[in-house]
């Protein structure tokens, strides 16, 4: 008996606790798909549906009023729901990611670019921060992975529209976890087929290699903030 | 003190401020087609030492405290030749920048380390004045504002114009992305293509407008850096001219080359931050001077001598050098003043107009904070419309 009363206490507070927490998720943040293209939670942005009402923090709090009457909530910053959430990637999950993306978990390690990053010592945090240094050190990154990931199969032929209208659209899914637009895919595909067929290094001018106009295309889509903020 | 006799008498045979001393009598300093001198004319940047937790007004106001405080006696002191008397430590500096040292209170009225920073670096604005200063500066640097080596001070912070801070912390990429590479992706076909990365990051960039400023601001950046015609200067022969191996930004000495590396890429206004300073119980100074001769001055010499005295690069160029911190030891036990007395060098800085402290480290009352010494600067590297309004320490520059 005391096993029954027990169970149904254990199953009753469940069903409480459920009730508390149920409604619907997208509430929250008025978007069922956060990774959507453009960041779909900003009204006026392409993919937004209904405008959610512009209620900034204000309207929805808790005021206190203190000693003298002097409202204590009024330093509060002020900015709406669902702006300004996305922060550079640190480089200790950035490191993982690369290999994640690139599908090579073996890849050469990354710990030479660390400095680059700011990335912060054991048992520190620092709020990382992205620069034009170590932007294009993510270029770098990603074009020194994808020249050394990307070199069997039809990446040993120079790109043609099609195969880089396939390849972008891979690689932009898997470093974005959305389905790219076909504007997206255009950019990736404008580096591999229009703009990458001649290099002009220290040394002179020289035909690209299809191995490297194919890793030119692929470090473009790594670095874009797609891929380098969350 | 016998490099006050050699001074003396190489300014009695007409050997003038500007001359150095030694070797470069019979060298190369005599070939003025083969290197550019540094003149208040030339080519403006700004390297500001910011020692993190404070800056002792011991060495640029000794006066105040001769055979009182901190240990000071005058056999540690040195004469900036009708300017302050400062550290002996200084006077290791080659004579071109010792007789171009002068020293500014920035009177910031607090004594907390956040608050001083705060009152030297933005009064509370939301855009630090090196920012505003590197961005009115102007030229030709697609990098006008950096850090290196990295570190924080309250109030060193903010975009102006497209003019965010840069950190470098490893020159490796930053050579690579002004010189080019056999091996790595080419830089013309990199700019394309991080033009193209930006343009798929739209959608983030609206979507997180300030919190990605920094991120939006690099890709302008990059762009800039890899469009424009590699230099021939060689970048990659500065850090070992420091005696530095490697790339890393990782120690003072580094710090301090890569300052070098920046400016000769451009860079408007560089700092380097060190830590360490906030020297609590140093009653007799030993320990901020020990630091000063072991950590900050050598690099220093070595920066001096190749910005000033013998810079082979054929620009011609106005680097000025600012030492400064938090706020300046206070008496007895070197604990928080109320402001901080600065070190400028440079070729515009007129040394006679030099600010002591109290010999109890008060600070005149009439004197500004963060935004009058900026005013300064703006003055020292001849900024054309600088923010700040007119210079505020008119007594300081020539």
């Amino acid at each position: 008996m005391k096993n029954v009363i027990l169970s149904t206490s254990v199953v009753l507070f469940g069903l409480l606790t459920l009730t508390a927490c149920s409604g619907d998720g997208g509430s929250l943040t008025g978007d069922p798909d956060p990774n959507g293209p453009g960041g779909s939670l900003i009204p006026g942005l392409p993919g937004a549906e209904a405008p959610p009402p512009e209620k900034v923090c204000f309207d929805q709090q808790q005021g206190y009023v203190g000693l003298g009457g002097i409202a204590l909530h009024s330093s509060r910053a002020e900015a709406l729901p669902g702006v300004d959430r996305d922060r550079f990637k640190p480089f200790s999950s950035l490191s993982g990611e690369f290999r994640r993306a690139l599908g090579t978990p073996n890849a050469p390690n990354l710990q030479n670019s660390a400095a680059t990053f700011g990335d912060a010592p054991p048992r520190f945090f620092a709020e990382p921060k992205a620069t034009a240094v170590n932007l294009f050190e993510a270029y770098q990154v990603a074009f020194r992975l994808c020249e050394a990931t990307n070199t069997t199969g039809s990446f040993a032929s120079a790109p043609t529209e099609a195969a880089a209208r396939t390849e972008c659209a891979s690689w932009e899914r898997k470093a974005w976890s959305r389905t790219p637009t076909p504007a997206d895919i255009d950019s990736c595909v404008k580096i591999a087929v229009t703009d990458s067929i001649t290099e002009n290094p220290p040394s002179g001018q020289r035909q690209t290699t299809p191995v490297r106009r194919w890793a030119y295309a692929c470090a473009t889509v790594y670095a874009s903030a797609g891929f380098l903020t969350y | 003190m016998s490099k006050f006799n050699r001074r003396s008498f190489l300014k009695a045979v007409g050997i003038g401020a500007g001359a150095a001393v030694g070797t470069r009598l019979a060298g190369p300093g005599f070939m003025p087609d083969a290197m550019a001198q540094n003149s208040g004319a030339g080519k403006p940047a700004v390297l500001v030492i910011y020692l993190g937790g404070g800056y002792n007004a011991l060495f640029g106001s000794a006066a105040s405290f001769m055979n009182t405080a901190f240990g000071v006696t005058a056999g540690n002191t040195a004469q900036v030749p009708g300017g302050p008397l400062v550290d002996a430590s200084f006077n290791r500096l080659p004579k071109a920048a010792f007789d171009k040292i002068s020293t500014v209170q920035i009177n910031h009225r607090s004594s907390d380390h956040g608050g001083g920073q705060r009152g030297g670096q933005s009064e509370g604005g939301p855009v630090g004045f090196a920012i505003q200063l590197a961005s009115s500066m102007g030229g030709d640097g697609t990098i006008k504002m950096a850090t290196v080596g990295g570190g924080n001070v309250n109030g060193l912070a903010g975009t102006m114009n497209g003019t965010s801070i840069q950190n470098i912390g490893d020159a490796r990429s930053t050579i690579d992305a002004l010189k080019g590479n056999d091996t790595l992706a080419d830089r013309a076909i990199a700019a394309k293509a991080i033009e193209q990365s930006q343009a798929m990051s739209a959608g983030r960039f609206a979507a997180s407008p300030k919190g990605l400023t920094h991120l939006k601001d690099g890709y302008d950046t990059v762009r800039a850096t890899l469009t424009k015609t590699a230099t021939p200067y060689d970048y990659a022969a500065v850090l070992p001219g420091y005696g530095v191996t490697g790339t890393a930004i990782n120690n003072f000495n580094s710090k301090i080359a890569a300052a070098e590396l920046m400016i000769r890429a451009g860079a408007n206004v560089v700092y380097a931050i060190d830590g360490g300073w906030d020297t609590h119980g140093d009653r007799d100074g030993s320990n901020v001077r020990n630091m000063m001769n072991t950590r900050i001055i050598p690099p220093l010499i070595t920066f001096f001598n190749r910005m000033w005295v013998n810079n082979t690069e054929p620009v011609q160029r106005n680097v000025n050098v600012v030492i400064m911190g938090d706020f300046s030891r206070s008496l007895p036990g070197s604990d928080h003043a109320t402001g901080c007395a600065a070190t400028i060098i440079g070729a515009n800085v007129k040394v006679g107009g030099f600010q002591r402290v109290t010999n109890n480290v008060g600070f005149d009352p009439n004197r500004p904070s963060g935004r009058g010494f900026f005013s300064l600067l703006g003055a020292l590297t001849k900024t054309a419309g600088a923010p700040f309004g007119a210079n505020a320490h008119p007594d300081l520059a020539v």
